[in-house]
Parts: C-alpha cells; sequence; structure tokens
C-alpha cells in the first residue's frame, strides 16, 4: 500500500472527531473567532482555500488603540533592580547586616544560595542621581546615564513580581502568560489578534544580542506560536550577512525558479488541506509566500544607507556592528517605521551571581546608550506615541549577596517577589514612578503589578481587552492572562 | 463545410513541422560537426581520397539544415515570437542552411572532379557553415531559455551581495512580483515579445505591437488579463502554453490591480476577499463588514476602495471595532505618488482618520485631497517632500489632532497654517527648518500642545555624594514603623517628652535604642529618629537625666 494512503487510513477517534469539526465549522480558528471575538463576520464557511490566505484571518482592536506595535526590551538573565532603578540609599548603612527573617518571611531561595550560612545585605556600589521627570524625579544609577536622561518619558514600575525563579520559566511566563512551556507568545497573541501591518515583513520579529554575563538558554520557543496557528510565530532576524537563513536563493536559483517551486509546493499544499483541512497547512503556505517577499523586504531594511550620520551616532559606536544592542534598536526603529506589530529584542548575559559590578557595568554600557536613543529617536519622530516601549527583565535580583561580599564586588541571587522595569510611549504615562518596595527593596508595599497585570495593560493600550482575546483549543477559550490580569490603571496615560 | 476542417488540418500539419524545428535543428548540428572532424583527419593525415561516407552525410546535412530552416521559418509565424533576437537568428539560420547545401554541392563536385576549386568551395562553406552555427545556435537558444542563461550563474553570485531595494516602477510589490515570475522572462527588457515590456507602470500602459494591453478599470477589456484567462491551448493564451501559469490568486490579483489602478476610481472586482488573501495575508478580512455592522448609522468605506487599497498591500484598518474611520498606512509601499495616493484614497475621505504617508513619494500635490478629509485625527507626513505651500491646505483639518512633519521642507511660515488647527495637540517637528525661536515661542502660545523636536539632553536634578558604607543601621525588628506589640507597650518610656516634636509621649509608642526604652508622640517622629538618631539623641538624654535627678530629688 501507498505509504501516504496507509498514513490516511490509520485514522484515530482523535483525528476523525477533530476533522469532523473542522469540516463543521470550517477550521479551528475560524470557529473560535466567529464565536468569540467576530459575530460580524460573516463567511465562516467561505473558506475555499486560496493559496496565500491567512489560516485566521486577523481582526480589528477592540476599542480605540494608543499604541500600534510594541518594542520589548527583554534583559534576559534579570538585571538588578537594586543596581539599576529602585534607589535604596538607607542599604548603604546596613552594609554586611543579615537579611532579617522579617523581611525575608520565609521566601524560597534557589539551589544557589540556600546553602549560604548568612544572608549579607550588599547595598549597591553605584551611585544614583535625580533626574527631572513629571514628579519629582526618577533616582537613576550612574549605570544608565543616557537611559537616566531620558527619565521624562519613561514610566517605571519598581512593584512588578512574577511566580517564577528560574530564567526558563520565567522567561516563559512573561512571553506567554504561563509558566509551563507551549503557549503562545505575546507577539503571536498580537499577531493573531491585530494582524499585520505591512504584508512584507513578519508581524512578529525577534532580535538578540550576546551579553557579557553568564548566559542562559534561549529557546526559540520563546517566541512560538503554541497553538494559534504558526504563521503568528515570531521570526528571528540574525545578525550578520543573512539576517534569515535560507531566504536567500542559492547561486543558480533564479526568483522565476523559486516562483514556480512555490507554485507547485502551494499546489501540493492546497491538495493536501483538501483532505485534511489541518490549518497548519494553510500556515505553512502563508509562510511560504511571506518568505518569497522578504527576499526583498529584509535587504531593504536592513540597508542602513539611508541613516543620517547624527542619528547614528545617537545610537552609539557599535550601531554598525550587527548582532549588538545598538544595532538591533535602530533595527527595531526600522521594523516600527515599516509597521512591524512587534518587535522583540532580548539582551543576554544579565545573570550577574557573582561578580555583578564589573559584569553589570559592561552590560549597562552595551544597552544604555542605544536604548535611550531608541526612545528619543521614536519620540522626535512622532512614532513614540503609538508605540509601546518595555524594558523588563524577567525577574529581579536579592538585596542579600550570593558569595563573598566587599565594598567592591558582591552577587546577588534570583528575586522575584519585587523588580523594576520601565515603560514607554503608546498609552503609558510618561516621567512617573509607580508601586514601592520596602528598605531592602524585598517586599512590595504598594501596587504590586503582576506578570498578567502587564500583559493586561499592553494589550489594553493596543487596543485589545485581554479579557475578549481568546482562542479554542484542547475545548476551552485561552487567553494570553489565562484567568488573571488587573489593568494597571495608574500608569495608563 | 468541408474547406474548414481541411484548412485546420493543413493548418496543424504547419504547426506541427513548425514546432518540429527544436529536433530537427539537433541534426544539422552534429552533421556539421562530423564534416568538420572528417575534413580535418583528412588534412592532418594529408590523404587526398576523401572517405566515401562523406557524400551522405554531406547530402543528409543539406537536407535536414533546409528543413531546420522550414521548420523555424513556420515555428517563427507562431504568436509570441518576433524582436530583434529573432530576426538575426532567422538571418543566420537561413545563410547556415544556405551554406550547409553549398557544401553538399562542394562535396560532389571534389569526389567526382578533385579540382582544388571544388575542395576549396566545400572546405570555405564549411567553415562558414560551422562558425554562423555558434551565432544562430545561441540567438536560438536565448529565445527558448531566456536572456541570461548562459550567464546566469556568473550573475547570482555578484547579484545576491548587492541589497534588492523596492524599484522606483509604479508597480505594487504583489504585482510585480507576479509579472517578474511570470511575464517578463519574455516581455521585459532585453527581450519583447509582441514589442510589449511589462517591467514598469509606463511600460505596460505604452502596450505591444497589437495596442494597449491593461484598460485601467475595466479589467475585462484589458489583453493582459483577458489573454491569461484563455484556455491553456488557446492559441492567444498568456504565458504561453508549457511556460509557467499564475495561479488562479495571481490572476485574481492582477484583476485587482487593473480594476482599481486605472484613472477612474471604482470598478474593482467585488470578489476581493482572494485578492487579499494572497496579497496582503494578514489583512482583516472583517473590515468591511465589521464596519457596516457596527457602524451602521454611520458612513461606511467602499469594499471596492479598500479592495484597491489591499490590492497594493496600503495597510487600511478600522481604528477599532466601534468606530467607522480608517487608519491608513502605507508603511509597505514606499513608492507610491501623489496620482497613486488620490485614486486610492478619493473614494475614502469621508472615512479617513488616521492616515500616514511617511515615507512615501507624496508632494504637496497631495494636500488639497487631504484637505477634504473632515474627520482626519493624525496625519504623518514623515520624510516626504511636503512644503510650506503644500501644508497651507490643511488649515480646514479642523480635527486634526496630531500632525506629523519630521523630515519634511516646512519652515516657519507653517506655523500659521498650524496655529489656525484648532484641536491640535501634538505636533513633531523634529528635522524641519523651523528654528527653535518660533518654536519656543509657540510652546508658550499652546501650553498644552505637546511640541516635540528633539531637546538637548537634561543634567541631572542632584547627584549622590560620594558612598560610603557602614552597618550602623538599626535592624528594622526594633522600628516603630510598625505597631508595638503589647510587650513592647509594657516597657515604660524614660522620658515624657518626645524628643522630636516636644509634644507628650504616648506610651504606646516606645522603641528601644542602644538598651533604653524611648517613648514618641507618634509613628511619624519614632520614624524620624530612626533615620537620624543622632541629630535628636541629645534631646533624649537631657530629658531622662532631667527626669532622674528629679526623681532622685
Amino acid at each position: 500500500m501507498d505509504p501516504l494512503e496507509h498514513h490516511l487510513l490509520d485514522m484515530t477517534r482523535r483525528r476523525f472527531f477533530g476533522r469532523v469539526a473542522n469540516s463543521i465549522a470550517g477550521g479551528v480558528g475560524l470557529a473560535a473567532l466567529s464565536q468569540v471575538l467576530t459575530p460580524v463576520m460573516g463567511g465562516a464557511s467561505a473558506h475555499a482555500l486560496g493559496p496565500g490566505e491567512l489560516a485566521v484571518p486577523s481582526l480589528s482592536p477592540h476599542f480605540a488603540p494608543k499604541a500600534k506595535r510594541v518594542i520589548y526590551l527583554h534583559m534576559e538573565g534579570a538585571p538588578s533592580q537594586l543596581d539599576l532603578f529602585d534607589y535604596k540609599p538607607g542599604l548603604r548603612h546596613r552594609f554586611n547586616q543579615d537579611l532579617p527573617d522579617s523581611v525575608r518571611q520565609g521566601q524560597r531561595l534557589t539551589g544557589m544560595t540556600s546553602g549560604q550560612s548568612r544572608f549579607p545585605v550588599a547595598p549597591s556600589i553605584f551611585r544614583f542621581s535625580r533626574h527631572a521627570n513629571n514628579e519629582d524625579g526618577a533616582w537613576v544609577s550612574e549605570l544608565m546615564p543616557h537611559t537616566a536622561s531620558i527619565a521624562k518619558d519613561l514610566c517605571f514600575v519598581h512593584s512588578m513580581h512574577t511566580e517564577a525563579i528560574n530564567h526558563e520559566p520565567g522567561i516563559t511566563f512573561f512571553q506567554t502568560g504561563t509558566q509551563q512551556p507551549g503557549r503562545p507568545s505575546f507577539g503571536s497573541w498580537l499577531s493573531y489578534g491585530l494582524g499585520s501591518a505591512n504584508a512584507n515583513l513578519p508581524t512578529f520579529v525577534v532580535m538578540i544580542t550576546q551579553g557579557f554575563g553568564n548566559m542562559q538558554a534561549l529557546s526559540a520557543r520563546f517566541w512560538g506560536s503554541g497553538f494559534l496557528p504558526s504563521e503568528h510565530q515570531g521570526c528571528k532576524l540574525r545578525s550578520g550577512m543573512d539576517p534569515v537563513l535560507y531566504l536567500r536563493d542559492p547561486n543558480g536559483v533564479t526568483r522565476d525558479d523559486r516562483r514556480r517551486m512555490l507554485d507547485l509546493v502551494n499546489d501540493l499544499n492546497a491538495e493536501e488541506y483538501e483532505r485534511s483541512l489541518d490549518p497548519e497547512i494553510r500556515a505553512r503556505i502563508a509562510q511560504a509566500e511571506m518568505a518569497y517577499r522578504m527576499q526583498t523586504s529584509v535587504p531593504e531594511l536592513s540597508d542602513l544607507s539611508g541613516e543620517d550620520q547624527a542619528t547614528l551616532d545617537m545610537y552609539g559606536p557599535e550601531v554598525k556592528k550587527p548582532g549588538t544592542f545598538a544595532s538591533n534598536c535602530l533595527l527595531a526603529r526600522r521594523l516600527a517605521e515599516r509597521g512591524v506589530r512587534f518587535i522583540q529584542l532580548y539582551m543576554r548575559g544579565w545573570d550577574q551571581h557573582g561578580n555583578l559590578p564589573s559584569e553589570l557595568k559592561a552590560q549597562c554600557a552595551a544597552v544604555d546608550q542605544p536604548q535611550a536613543a531608541l526612545v528619543r529617536d521614536l519620540k522626535r519622530r512622532g512614532m513614540l506615541d503609538d508605540t509601546l516601549v518595555i524594558w523588563s527583565g524577567e525577574f529581579g535580583r536579592t538585596v542579600y549577596s550570593q558569595g563573598e561580599l566587599s565594598t567592591t564586588n558582591y552577587g546577588r541571587d534570583h528575586h522575584p517577589r519585587c523588580f523594576s522595569i520601565w515603560l514607554a510611549g503608546g498609552g503609558i504615562r510618561p516621567g512617573i514612578s509607580y508601586g514601592k518596595t520596602d528598605d531592602y527593596s524585598y517586599n512590595i508595599l504598594e501596587n504590586p503589578v503582576s506578570v498578567h497585570d502587564l500583559h493586561a495593560t499592553m494589550l489594553h493600550v493596543l487596543g485589545i481587552d485581554h479579557l475578549r482575546l481568546t482562542y479554542r483549543h484542547q475545548g476551552r477559550d485561552f487567553r494570553l492572562t489565562d484567568v488573571s490580569g488587573e489593568l494597571v490603571k495608574g500608569i495608563l496615560a | 463545410m468541408m474547406a474548414l476542417p481541411l484548412a485546420s488540418t493543413f493548418d496543424t500539419a504547419l504547426a506541427l513541422l513548425g514546432r518540429a524545428h527544436p529536433m530537427v535543428l539537433h541534426l544539422p548540428i552534429g552533421l556539421i560537426g562530423a564534416l568538420v572532424v572528417m575534413e580535418a583527419w583528412r588534412v592532418w593525415r594529408g590523404e587526398r581520397e576523401m572517405p566515401s561516407v562523406a557524400l551522405p552525410i554531406a547530402w543528409l546535412n543539406a537536407a535536414t539544415a533546409t528543413a531546420a530552416v522550414v521548420s523555424g521559418l513556420l515555428l517563427a509565424t507562431e504568436p509570441g515570437y518576433g524582436g530583434s533576437t529573432l530576426d538575426r537568428h532567422r538571418l543566420l539560420g537561413i545563410a547556415l542552411g544556405i551554406l550547409c547545401v553549398l557544401a553538399a554541392i562542394g562535396v560532389t563536385l571534389a569526389s567526382r572532379r578533385r579540382t582544388s576549386g571544388a575542395t576549396l568551395a566545400f572546405r570555405s562553406s564549411l567553415a562558414g557553415a560551422a562558425l554562423l552555427l555558434v551565432p544562430a545556435g545561441h540567438l536560438g537558444a536565448t529565445m527558448t531559455h531566456g536572456e541570461d542563461f548562459l550567464t546566469a550563474p556568473l550573475r547570482a553570485s555578484a547579484e545576491t551581495r548587492t541589497a534588492v531595494t523596492v524599484a522606483n516602477d509604479g508597480l505594487p510589490q504583489s504585482v510585480r512580483g507576479i509579472l517578474e515570475s511570470k511575464c517578463t522572462a519574455c516581455h521585459g527588457g532585453t527581450r519583447t515579445k509582441g514589442l510589449l515590456d511589462l517591467r514598469t507602470r509606463r511600460s505596460i500602459e505604452a502596450g505591444g505591437e497589437t495596442g494597449a494591453v491593461v484598460a485601467w478599470g475595466a479589467p475585462d477589456e484589458s489583453p493582459m488579463l483577458t489573454r491569461m484567462l484563455l484556455a491553456q491551448d488557446h492559441d492567444d493564451h498568456m504565458p504561453p502554453d508549457g511556460k509557467p501559469q499564475p495561479t488562479a490568486a495571481e490572476i485574481e490579483a492582477i484583476r485587482a490591480w487593473i480594476a482599481g489602478g486605472g484613472e477612474a476610481p471604482g470598478g474593482a472586482d467585488p470578489d476581493w476577499g482572494t485578492v487579499l488573501a494572497e496579497s496582503q495575508p494578514s489583512a482583516s478580512e472583517s473590515t468591511g463588514a465589521a464596519n457596516a455592522a457596527t457602524a451602521p448609522k454611520g458612513p461606511t468605506a467602499d469594499p471596492k476602495a479598500l479592495a484597491a487599497l489591499r490590492a497594493k498591500l496600503v495597510h487600511v484598518q478600522p481604528i477599532s471595532s466601534d468606530s467607522p474611520y480608517l487608519w491608513i498606512d502605507f508603511a509597505a509601499t514606499p513608492g507610491v505618488d501623489d496620482a497613486g495616493v488620490r485614486e486610492l484614497l478619493d473614494p475614502l475621505r469621508a472615512m479617513i482618520g488616521d492616515l500616514s504617508l511617511a515615507r512615501s513619494g507624496v508632494t504637496d500635490a497631495i494636500t488639497p485631497l487631504l484637505a477634504t478629509m473632515p474627520h482626519l485625527r493624525r496625519l504623518d507626513l514623515r520624510s516626504t517632500a511636503i512644503t510650506d505651500e503644500g501644508l497651507t491646505p490643511l488649515a480646514t483639518c479642523v480635527e486634526l489632532e496630531e500632525l506629523v512633519l519630521v523630515g519634511t521642507k516646512v519652515t516657519e511660515r507653517s506655523l500659521t497654517t498650524i496655529k489656525a488647527l484648532p484641536k491640535l495637540t501634538a505636533l513633531y517637528l523634529w528635522n524641519t527648518a523651523i528654528p527653535r525661536d518660533p518654536i519656543v515661542a509657540l510652546r508658550a502660545e499652546r501650553p498644552a500642545m505637546l511640541i516635540e523636536a528633539d531637546e538637548a539632553v537634561a543634567a541631572a536634578l542632584e547627584v549622590e555624594p560620594a558612598l560610603t558604607f557602614s552597618s550602623d543601621a538599626p535592624p528594622p525588628g526594633a522600628t516603630a514603623a510598625t505597631p508595638p506589640n503589647a510587650s513592647a507597650a509594657a516597657i515604660a518610656p524614660i522620658n515624657d517628652v518626645c524628643p522630636v516634636s516636644g509634644a507628650a509621649v504616648n506610651p504606646a509608642r516606645v522603641i528601644v535604642w542602644e538598651g533604653r526604652a524611648i517613648g514618641f508622640c507618634c509613628e511619624k517622629c519614632a520614624a524620624q529618629f530612626w533615620a537620624e538618631p543622632a541629630k535628636f539623641v541629645g534631646n533624649v538624654k537631657a530629658k531622662a537625666k532631667a527626669e532622674a535627678e528629679t526623681k532622685a530629688n
């Protein structure tokens, strides 16, 4: 028997019911949409396959959005809030004191410090300075002078907290709203919810910068689409000559050959789709067409010849070196200009368990000028008002030193109970600080913001009600915010 | 009755003969080669005798060459062939055929009389044939395989290094892609079959030898589309049978492009769903319907106009599902010009709330159209050729709240227009010719308006003094910040008067400091004391001492 035919006959009960359900509803996605989101969208049955057709059509915002796109600067490894943005001058006189149990309150520890006999308080050895914002000023560490200079555009949230205490679940939580892998990434939800504003580029683009310190693995599933159709997954742009691997036609293959190959493959895929009604096949067709268009749009994107020298200088000396944070920040602005919805930049290497002062200096030197330049550049181009910029790690770091403590060197362990992030632009109140931590930057005193709350707020400024952006999978409606999420009204403009 | 089938049979036979050309032509190539080798061998070995097999080979060569010429002439009458390449190929082919016949005659004469003249005639005509074979063959192959076939591998490596930028050809990217992959191999640049060049909008409008190929707004009257729709075996079908054929979606994209691209707007194919899916995979399919359903009282966008926008990869989306107005963004089509924008936006004027023409090719000529958009709230003209003259008509856009003029040529004179906009709350003027002073003046005049022109970086308000570290601070477990528990309250304070405020001590507000129980009037004072014990500790001691003395007395 033909092995393909054999495979087709090898039908399980689940597959059978799944297929029947698909035939009735006209695709899983359309079923979810027609039920939940677009009662006005006629023609759920009109899903006749066209090559390049989107498996799940996108929607319009629920209400008028403040932001049209997101630039998410993820500091992988968790930067120390104590040494950057959460100013605790009182700790300078608690040097090497033991962290009181009344503060720690039985907080669980990672395996890296649970064996320590004592938890000596390590005040930051970096000087802070106060910078004008729309309140009584923001205290920012000397490690971030450029970022400090744009304090009037930033909204610091000092009361972020998360559930995870290790990187992998921590990042997964920030990206997908749950610690377990497998859910769609934030950018995928956005791609699904809002669609593209430029059909020549992916809706969700990811770029990575290598750091100086201890680096954790960055799995591609952090920008995966989970159960959403896979055309919503993030597209990683690499540094170097080829931003997208295998996008270039090999020598000897003309664009005409490529077109013919694609047409043939699309025809075959279309046939298989008619047989199986698997939405992934439509996603595959859409992605192949996208890749074909990206063969011209990506080289145009990475061609910096149109940038004036002053702008390049603003991003710092490394702006032309592919893969640096400066280069990626500039590319992020260019992607935003071209209508890409979700741009995620990862900066690796913030995991300072030891040698924090020297490593943190290097990390900050790499990100400070570019990220401030990005905000300034967006602002002066009139784009900051409709672009949401987020700067965040996956959790914070402990006030006590991991390992040896001296006035010149110390380390900090993971701390999920409180940490500082900043947001800027689209719909966020500029120049404020939100939330307070205790004197040890260990517990939150007021206005706690959970990851779900942050997600709900991000969706809100994009015009999406987080309760109404759902996708039916395995028999229930899933949301980015799962069963939680409160809008953080205090940071909305 | 019989004439027609007969005629068509005859035509078919001729067509068959013509199509035998690519096969037949290879026979003389081989035979010429054989003759050249034989003759070269004879000269090399100094043999006087011509091999007897040369005679039949030479005549077979003459016959097949003639057949190749005749079939080639027949093939050339078929549609789809023409142009200078064909002309040169035809000339060389006929010459080659004649030389082959001459060579055969030369062999015949030489084998009979062995005169040097006959041998010379044979050799020269054979040499001529062998020489002509190369260009004739190359030109023929050029027509079959395309201009760049031979040199493509050479250029491929160089080409990939240069960034491919979007050409200023007046074509939407989707259409350009279709034309590049399906049409321009024959109808473009070096090879323009039927004198038709499909590489740019202008050359498409110029048409080919049979006249115009597009009638803007009337796809069904545009040969460019109708010939794609003919049965594939029809003589007029394009692309020719055997060449890569466009998909249904691509044909629909061409249809929508012709429908929406004419001088007169409208006339788009109502069935634009497929077009949309092909040309803009992530576009919101529900747009038109959503508008109609959620904003039934307001005006609704013409679906044909929306389809025309999407066919050109222009982003269009309702601002939200409860708003009838549209966000339109030309981010994907930086090459678009005034005419293109005008014909796309004119039918939607009343519907546009948020318009970005940033980085596009629009000029001052576009602003009279923008001035007729009554609901325009946000307008982005960043990095366009807009000048003061262009901005003047915008004074009528009374709803305008945000205006982005970054990177344009506007000067101070435009501020008059800007001041006339009553609702303007955000104005972006970086990288314009407007100097700082008038911007400062405008800020004073309109304090509520955000005017962004990239200010200088502000210095820090204060900097922490040089850092000192100590372990002196008291542990927080002893602070009075938390309400004192029962046992703490039981400790009697050694003072009556609060060392911070001077008020009477509240016995519930007692802290233990350096082994002494010190009372305060309230929590605030206790906290203040903790913050700077050195400042207040003198007060405590004095009181405590005084009390102790009075007690002793």
